[in-house]
């Protein structure tokens, strides 16, 4: 693909297996790769098929009880030197000099990756010092500098702050300094912007990026999202179970992907487009535990294009396109007689989606609700201010539509959730909820005794798979609880009703004795969305349902969701922070900013012509999975969400918008129609021209072979 | 910060209260008191005979004729009030002689056989984690588990006799008799370490044991964590990276067990004390229980509250100077 003087590392044929009681678990097994220096080379693919343990391979970080065990990794620092990674001893001084200095590492988690017992400045410091000969003060004024240049305010004082005092994008941006201050040749970035939200990912990305082109370093940047990979990537090597199945430049696979994967990978995404489909192409199925590799070409099993007799049996070899891309398929192997036919098929082939039905009748008027938690402080607990997590929301849910809840992480959107499964008691406000026969009831006023039986109507999905089921019950407790409870069933009956019901969310029945940990975190999410729908809900509040999930099982449950909706005339409430999925999902989106909604309108009609500048600067940081579609100019939302306990005065989004006058620190604005249809809180909401999403619709599609 | 401990301080004395209260009933609970106690014990030593008139002067001279409300506003009032205990009635010396005096001596034993536990467990504990599964660590974990199941006065004996017949030492105490009353003078601070060391090892055994099966399982998640990662992609050096981080972390649990140490000063290791007739507080309170001993009981059991209460603070202050997320919050 690229003369290997060009290449600052090179990985040969590596496997790296773990030894464990239950088998050899082959992590990852022949992968061949290549970084160019000074380039970046995104690695694609789900979780669980060895894209972490590669990458920390390459400095030998792998945990026990796993190691390397055949393969090279040649590092080619200058012209002339080279080092076989792969042959130095974990422990040795020779690889600890590469690490931390030459070779660096930033994580998902920046939580969890720093220790909350030392400042940052002693974390970077620490690595300064062990590389460089240079005096603790010397070190410390390194640090600073390498705080400030990561965009880290007030970087004298921060440096003596500990993790937990850092919003997520700060502390990523800390370990980026971390990473950087030594100069590396290569950043090995390992999902670092998956725990973040959309704006502050935006912003860590261009500054991975800036500072990339600043120091002429290389990058591999792991990853699930392709909408991450086409923003940033000039490379891309997708794996699969623990190979590299196609590797080319960024426009070449997105555009022409030439691996079944790939493909399938593209198409399970949702995409920014107008033209509502019914349902996203889900790749079939889970990746299949390593120790359970199926024989032949692994895919095969999840393959649309699989032929029998042939993929199942031959390991496809690497094969090397006339354009240099590399790719390991049988279709490309000459000597094998498969062909896909339709495999680049048009993929608007699909029908579009019918239109449901959506009900005049509003389900959840939603009045002026409030939830404030009070904070204390002092000698005697007294009440010093409230936390206003949900500050006066007013809106409707009709029967039968499903309505986005947007907005970053920390503006109140699962507090709003929480309170309309009245998990709280909320401060004021009421919530009219109109049951089936017509009658209203507020919600807000209810008693937990009488709202017994609306907890019946209105079900909950969670975001965790994994920490929202009892890990102690089978999933005929879990499942079947609300309708013994609420003795809806009960004997044979109930056990009847669990087994449907687990075949309606796609699970076999017989696993009915199983507990929560033999299922994978989709199958997890399955059982929770069963549990919400026991008891034959009218309205589902489903709080970031997708967003633990790989793509490829995104797709899944998101189908499933709205095959759902359709069958059972469901109203969903949809949170979540991925405005790529809302649009998918969503008839209407509302957009909550500090415990209030700034935006609210049909779908379409938010996304094409925003009128608030918060909502331009969320759609603006949406990654859309088209390299042609990079944008310079991304709007970049500075600093975090206000502080709920002590919003800015007038429109608590003044100190980060980017059209604020002096009115707007002053004046609060109050949600009003500025379109038809259309009702937003921004005072110049009809001056401004806010940009919309582009739609993906009006790139060029994609070209046929 | 101050505000905090001094809001501790504060709640120690409903705390502290209820539990003197408590501990004076439960105490005043078996039927008959100190006298009864007493003539029962001449009857069986002397054979001689109390007669009623007598018991009833006995009664008022210990002010045991009281209601028991009574009894206890005058012994309560005397501690906040003059810092008097009262008199032990059975040593008939006052109470905070004899437990002053034997605290000491408790406190010396606790802190030595901590660091014993400490010294020797850390180190065979992070060697365990580290090496899981290796033929060390099976080692370390089946001679832990034996010193978990010895009970601790069949080791006691077991060390008695050896050091009475292969290093010559007298049975049991902490001083060899010539220096039993002698003042003190190096001589025979050294004949105390050397009588030291028998209830060091029997007092630490168990706890060595449990400390490095503790510290193994602690260690073992902690160094699965990513930060242990980052660090070692940061270069550093894996003895280094193991003290710094995940060890730090391990130690939590043990510095909010600390409080622990202060209650064992006074009720910690009473068989052991017994068999190896050590002068300390827990054979002195299982004593004063036994024979009704009132004052000194309930003394003892609020002393023991308030070092424990003491002791919780000092392990929650020691915490939060360690672990900034406490001190932050």
């Amino acid at each position: 693909m690229s003369t290997p003087v060009d290449n600052l590392l090179e990985i040969n044929n590596l496997h790296t297996h773990f030894f464990t009681d239950e088998g050899v678990v082959k992590a990852v097994d022949g992968v061949n790769l290549a970084i160019p220096r000074g380039k970046t080379l995104c690695v694609v693919g789900e979780s669980g098929c060895g894209k972490s343990v590669m990458a920390r391979s390459i400095l030998q970080v792998v945990d026990r009880p796993g190691r390397i065990v055949e393969g090279d990794i040649l590092f080619k620092p200058g012209a002339g030197e080279t080092t076989d990674l792969a042959k130095l001893d974990p422990h040795s001084r020779e690889i600890r000099a590469i690490r931390g200095k030459d070779i660096t590492m930033i994580f998902q988690e920046p939580m969890t990756s720093l220790s909350p017992l030392y400042t940052i400045g002693n974390q970077i410091i620490e690595a300064i010092r062990w590389h460089m000969p240079v005096s603790k003060q010397e070190a410390r004024q390194m640090t600073i500098e390498a705080l400030r240049k990561v965009g880290i305010p007030r970087p004298d004082e921060l440096v003596d702050a500990y993790t937990f005092e850092l919003s997520g994008g700060m502390r990523q941006r800390a370990m980026i300094a971390m990473a950087l201050v030594c100069e590396p040749k290569l950043l090995i970035a390992d999902e670092p912007t998956t725990a973040l939200d959309v704006t502050t990912q935006a912003n860590i990305l261009d500054l991975i990026r800036e500072l990339q082109t600043e120091m002429g370093m290389s990058v591999m940047f792991i990853t699930h999202d392709l909408g991450v990979v086409a923003e940033i990537a000039d490379e891309v090597a997708v794996m699969y179970l623990g190979s590299v199945v196609e590797h080319g430049t960024v426009d070449e696979v997105f555009t022409e992907p030439k691996h079944p994967y790939t493909r399938a990978l593209l198409r399970s995404i949702p995409k920014m487009s107008l033209r509502k489909k019914a349902r996203l192409d889900a790749i079939r199925g889970i990746v299949p535990h390593p120790l359970n590799r199926p024989g032949g070409c692994a895919f095969h099993t999840r393959c649309d294009f699989a032929q029998a007799g042939i993929c199942d049996t031959l390991v496809p070899p690497i094969t090397t396109l006339a354009s240099g891309r590399q790719v390991r398929c049988l279709i490309y192997d000459e000597n094998q007689p498969v062909s896909f036919e339709s495999f680049t098929a048009d993929d608007d082939a699909q029908e579009d989606v019918q239109e449901r039905a959506i009900s005049e009748d509003v389900m959840l008027k939603v009045n002026g609700l409030k939830m404030h938690f009070p904070i204390t402080a002092g000698f005697f607990n007294r009440v010093v201010g409230h936390v206003k997590a949900v500050d006066g929301v007013s809106f409707e849910i009709y029967e039968g539509e499903t309505l986005g809840l947007v907005g970053e992480s920390g503006c109140g959107k699962t507090t709003l959730g929480h309170s309309i499964m009245r998990l709280y008691d909320p401060t004021a406000g009421d919530m009219l909820y109109r049951e089936e026969n017509g009658a209203t009831v507020d919600l807000a006023k209810l008693n937990q005794r009488d709202l017994k039986r609306y907890h019946r109507d209105i079900r909950m999905v969670f975001q965790d798979p994994h920490s929202s089921l009892n890990p102690r019950l089978p999933v005929m407790e879990i499942i079947g609880e609300s309708l013994k409870v609420n003795k809806l069933a009960q004997g044979k009956d109930l056990e009847k009703q669990v087994r449907d019901l687990l075949e309606r969310v796609g699970l076999r029945p017989e696993y009915i004795r199983r507990y929560p940990h033999a299922f994978s975190g989709g199958e997890r999410q399955r059982i929770g969305i069963a549990r919400a729908l026991a008891p034959n809900p009218r309205l589902v509040v489903a709080d970031e349902p997708v967003s633990a999930l790989d793509v490829s099982v995104q797709a899944q449950i998101l189908n499933l969701l709205k095959d759902l909706q359709a069958e059972y005339s469901l109203t969903y409430l949809f949170i979540a922070h991925d405005l790529s999925v809302v649009a998918h999902i969503s008839d209407r989106v509302a957009v909550m900013y500090v415990g209030k909604i700034v935006e609210y309108a049909p779908t379409e009609e938010l996304f094409l012509h925003p009128q608030h500048p918060y909502t331009e600067a969320l759609l603006s940081s949406v990654l859309i999975p088209d390299p042609r579609a990079r944008h310079e100019n991304r709007i970049r939302l500075e600093g975090d969400v206000a502080d709920p306990a002590n919003p800015p005065s007038g429109c608590a989004f003044h100190p980060r918008c980017r059209y604020a006058q002096d009115r707007c620190m002053t004046e609060t604005p109050h949600l009003r129609e500025t379109r038809s249809g259309h009702v937003t809180a921004c005072h110049f909401a009809e001056e401004l021209e806010l940009a919309g999403v582009t739609v993906q619709d009006e790139i060029a599609p994609i070209e046929s072979t | 910060m101050v505000q905090y401990i001094l809001k501790r301080f504060l709640y120690m004395i409903p705390t502290l209260l209820a539990v003197s209260i408590v501990s004076f009933i439960i105490i005043n609970l078996p039927p008959g008191d100190f006298v009864d106690a007493l003539i029962a014990q001449r009857r069986a030593e002397s054979g001689e005979n109390v007669t009623p008139e007598e018991e009833v002067g006995l009664r008022k001279f210990y002010h045991l004729d009281q209601p028991l409300p009574v009894q206890y506003v005058d012994w309560i009032t005397g501690i906040i009030l003059e810092g008097d205990f009262g008199m032990s009635l059975r040593w008939n010396r006052p109470v905070d002689q004899l437990i002053w005096e034997r605290l000491a001596m408790t406190f010396a034993l606790s802190l030595s056989s901590m660091l014993f536990i400490w010294v020797v467990a850390i180190p065979i504990g992070v060697y365990s984690a580290v090496n899981q599964y290796s033929i060390g660590d099976y080692l370390a974990t089946f001679v832990g588990f034996i010193g978990l199941a010895i009970p601790n006065f069949l080791l006691a004996l077991v060390l008695l006799y050896i050091s009475f017949r292969f290093f010559d030492q007298s049975v049991g105490g902490l001083f060899s008799p010539e220096y039993i009353d002698a003042p003190w003078s190096l001589a025979k601070v050294a004949d105390l370490f050397s009588h030291m060391w028998i209830p060091m090892v029997v007092l630490g055994t168990a706890g060595t044991a449990s400390l490095i099966r503790t510290l193994r399982a602690n260690l073992l998640d902690e160094l699965r964590r990513p930060y242990v990662t980052t660090a070692r992609t940061k270069g550093l050096p894996e003895y280094w990276l193991l003290i710094k981080y995940p060890l730090r972390h391990a130690l939590n649990p043990f510095v909010s067990s600390l409080n622990d140490i202060f209650v064992n000063l006074v009720s910690g290791a009473t068989i052991v004390s017994i068999v190896l007739s050590l002068q300390t507080t827990g054979p002195l309170l299982f004593d004063a229980l036994r024979n009704q001993d009132m004052y000194l009981a309930g003394s003892a059991i609020m002393m023991l509250s308030v070092l424990t209460v003491l002791g919780t603070l000092f392990s929650d202050l020691l915490l939060a100077w360690l672990d900034p997320r406490i001190r932050f919050s």
